[in-house]
């Protein structure tokens, strides 16, 4: 069989991060027919997982939930030799070396960094020590679940994504929910306003109690509870807290070894860092965008598996895939609602009604579509992503018009 | 093997799908005038495909997180999901569409 690209079987990848970026990019280097050795060593224990599951089915239906990404046999199949529960403590870029944190040294021809972000801290509620809470394991979701119980009030710090996929599930299993988001909507950085009112809206029905605006002043630990004193004066108890506040990013290694760094590890179009042999990809790189002419860095699923299926074909081949259209879930309330493209729109046109169980917003700036959310209506997704990429403006009566397939204006 | 009415071949145009309440549910497309079966549940999740994006080369889009199954073989042809779905023979007799879905699976 010919390997056009890659036909040296003494060539060596090695992937650092065994998340959802390091395992999609592994499989596609095989895929692309690369015949050398690939090292995937990632620090968590487990096989290679999937994130989003951890703040829904991992905690609701813990019986009938895989959040594994690939079948346990996948990678011995396609040789793909792992290293699972290691920490790679140094990249050396002279001698092109790893180096574990039991000293081991593994060389390399290619790198990928797929390290991804872990949670970040809050000093102010870590200082409680106990019965404070965040999310980004299997672990952490492991530890929530005895957390999660009928009765428990739950106090939940943050209202983005996490928080409130946290409240929606808490909920579900009984517990008694408070969230306090410092500003004063929810959702601030990935949802128009329109979803995140409604999405409060429905959190609220189901007795989620919010507060907005509000700040932490302190935290203590009063008898057999915990309370949190809010800056309009507010003092909230619970049994535990649980805390999404964002992200840090993984860049150690990459600022370590003299890359270039600016929030996120720097990579251009074919996901290469400032050195040619070593690539980035998921939520620890920031992506040069030619068409924005800008770096942007997402921390979605999709990016992570786009992305690194683009870094794996960029080390095989030399040659990447195109950029699609941001797009990213959240499953909170028994709702499915997707977003994708830009969350910052002149205008929002609700197909549907907001009063149903599904509809769909399309965005508007200057008469062309540039963003979209559905919820329970996936099925608008596809033309949608189609309209927002090719930056269409169509009628506004035909968009608006919920019995006709959205299907039809992208054809 | 029983056979199981879904509709009328009128009654189910192409790029649209059925979903036929039978336990398991099954999941019936048209697709250029080609009938399809399979899994209505999404293998990676509590999804209902047919609820999904059918496109013309025979493949559905999960409405919940996209991933794609080719409907000839059932197998899963992107991420999130790696599972195939599994697949039923469809029937047409006179403008009659039925789905034939073994005794085991509708236990
Ligand atoms: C609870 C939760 C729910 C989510 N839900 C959704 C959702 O519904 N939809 C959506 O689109 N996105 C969701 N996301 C986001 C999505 O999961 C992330 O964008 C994705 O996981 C990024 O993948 P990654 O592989 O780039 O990074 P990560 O998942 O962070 O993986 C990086 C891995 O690298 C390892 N690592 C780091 N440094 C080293 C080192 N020095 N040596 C060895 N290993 C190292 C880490 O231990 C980690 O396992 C969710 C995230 C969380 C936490
Ligand atoms: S439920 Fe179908 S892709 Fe997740």
């Amino acid at each position: 069989m010919t390997r056009p690209y890659s036909a040296d079987a003494s060539e060596v990848f090695v992937i650092i991060g065994a998340g959802q970026t390091g395992a999609t990019a592994a499989a596609e280097m095989r895929q692309q027919g690369f015949s050398g050795r690939i090292i995937l060593i990632g620090e968590e224990p487990h096989l290679p997982y999937e994130r989003p599951p951890l703040s829904k089915d991992v905690l609701l239906q813990p019986a009938n939930t895989r959040c594994q990404i690939y079948p346990d046999t996948f990678y011995s199949d396609n040789a793909i030799e792992l290293r699972l529960g290691h920490r790679v403590t140094d990249l050396n870029l002279t001698l092109r070396q790893v180096v574990l944190a039991n000293g081991e040294v593994t060389p390399f021809d290619k790198l990928l960094l797929a390290t991804g972000s872990r949670v970040r801290r809050y000093p102010l509620l870590d200082r409680l020590e106990r019965d404070v809470y965040t999310l980004r394991t299997l672990d952490d979701a492991e530890a929530l679940k005895p957390v999660l119980q009928p009765g428990k009030r739950i106090l939940i710090v943050g209202g983005g994504v996490i928080g409130l996929e946290l409240a929606s599930s808490a909920v579900d299993l009984g517990a008694q929910v408070q969230v306090i988001e410092q500003a004063p909507r929810l959702m601030g950085r990935g949802a128009p306003l329109v979803v995140a009112d409604y999405l409060q809206e429905s959190h609220r029905q189901r007795g989620v109690h919010f507060h907005l605006g509000a700040g932490l002043i302190s935290a203590e630990r009063g008898d057999g509870e915990i309370v949190l004193t809010l800056d309009n004066g507010m003092c909230l108890s619970g049994d535990a807290v649980i805390y999404g506040i964002g992200v840090e990013l993984n860049t150690e290694l990459a600022s370590a070894a003299g890359l270039a760094v600016d929030k996120g590890v720097l990579i251009n179009e074919h996901c290469r860092t400032s050195h040619p042999s070593i690539y980035a990809a998921g939520d620890v790189a920031s992506q040069w965008n030619p068409a924005l002419e800008q770096y942007v860095r997402l921390e979605t699923w999709e990016n992570a598996k786009n992305q690194a299926i683009a870094a794996a074909q960029s080390m095989v081949s030399g040659v990447a895939r195109s950029f699609e259209v941001p797009w990213f879930w959240s499953d909170q309330c028994g709702m499915n609602i997707q977003l994708a493209g830009s969350s910052v729109a002149q205008e929002w046109l609700v197909r549907g009604q907001l009063s149903d169980s599904r509809f769909t917003l399309i965005g508007m700036t200057d008469g062309r579509v540039v963003g979209a959310v559905t919820v329970n209506n996936g099925r608008d997704m596809r033309s949608v992503k189609t309209l927002i990429a090719s930056q269409a403006s169509p009628d506004r009566a035909l968009l608006l018009d919920s019995t006709k397939d959205l299907r039809r204006l992208v054809c | 093997m029983k056979r199981i009415f879904v509709c009328k071949t009128g009654e189910l145009a192409s790029g649209e799908a059925r979903k036929v309440e039978v336990n398991p549910a099954v999941a019936v497309f048209n697709v250029d005038g080609v009938f399809y079966a399979v899994a209505d549940r999404c293998s990676h999740g509590n999804a209902s495909m047919s609820e999904g994006y059918v496109e013309d080369d025979a493949t559905v889009e999960c409405p919940l997180h996209a991933a794609r199954f080719c409907l000839k073989t059932g197998a899963a042809q992107c991420l999130p999901a790696t599972e195939p779905l599994r697949t039923f023979p469809v029937a047409v007799a006179g403008d009659e569409l039925y789905v034939e879905i073994s005794e085991e699976v509708a236990a």
